[in-house]
């Protein structure tokens, strides 16, 4: 894991607040991101990765915050140009390189819009998370979300 | 199999609105830069209804926009605005009607 790491200022435990989220990269979407990059207004970098979802919409997204350097967004600027950046497989490897460098995951965030209406905040420890099926119960969320597995993944 | 059409899935069994599928569409555009919804050819993770890629081709553009997790997402464009005749049109092409 990376040592240089900020504390965390941008996120606390919640429900209903404004997203501290400035700006977004994002690597996957199924009609909404799925997992990308985020930069908060603070200059917090997480990586985000869906967790579960509103099984009949997707509208209701929960995602795992991953910290990452304050410095990995500028580097994933340079690989992909900007916020707007579309995925393209060419860029796989560097992208991939730089988001290595999260680390263990912090929140769980329940949202139908990273830069939005942010629902229910949650600190998480990395082994609730490979626990927790029932994102409904941990968030006390009153909408139903379906766990969707660590990682969104569409097998060919 | 060579020859067989690519199956086009997308998640849940339900008619979408015209309000939903201009929503979702919205919300692609200014992501992704194109007014559409999200399908899948490989596996989708959960209940899915389908159509068989020409199908849907014959009266939309589907557009190969892969992503970091799904290699074979795809993009289904839409009208813009999207009229109910172009939702009841999508939704008879994956059996939701």
């Amino acid at each position: 894991m990376n040592k240089q790491i900020s504390p965390n200022q941008s996120w606390r435990e919640g429900v209903n607040y404004s997203s501290p989220v400035q700006k977004v990269l994002i690597f996957g979407w199924y009609d909404g991101p799925t997992d990308g990059v985020l930069q908060c207004g603070d200059g917090q970098v997480y990586r985000f990765d869906l967790l579960a979802w509103e099984p009949a919409t997707q509208d209701l997204r929960v995602f795992g915050l991953f910290p990452m350097p304050s410095a990995s967004w500028e580097q994933l600027i340079a690989i992909c140009g900007g916020p707007g950046f579309r995925w393209q497989e060419q860029l796989r490897q560097p992208i991939e390189d730089v988001i290595r460098q999260a680390g263990d995951v912090e929140w769980v965030v329940a949202t139908e819009d990273l830069q939005g209406e942010i629902l229910r905040v949650k600190a998480i420890r990395p082994d609730e998370l490979a626990r927790v099926t029932n994102w409904n119960a941990f968030l006390g969320l009153t909408q139903e979300v379906h766990d969707i597995g660590p990682y969104l993944k569409f097998e060919e | 199999m060579a020859g067989e059409p690519e199956i086009l899935k997308r998640l849940g069994m339900s008619r979408e609105s015209v309000v939903r599928l201009s929503r979702k569409a919205a919300e692609a555009e200014a992501a992704l830069g194109i007014h559409g919804v999200s399908v899948t050819a490989g596996t989708p993770r959960g209940p899915a209804s389908t159509a068989p890629r020409p199908n849907v081709e014959q009266h939309f553009c589907v557009h190969n926009t892969s992503t970091r997790a799904d290699p074979l997402h795809r993009t289904i464009e839409l009208p813009k605005p999207i009229t109910q005749q172009a939702a009841d049109l999508f939704n008879q092409l994956f059996g939701r009607s």
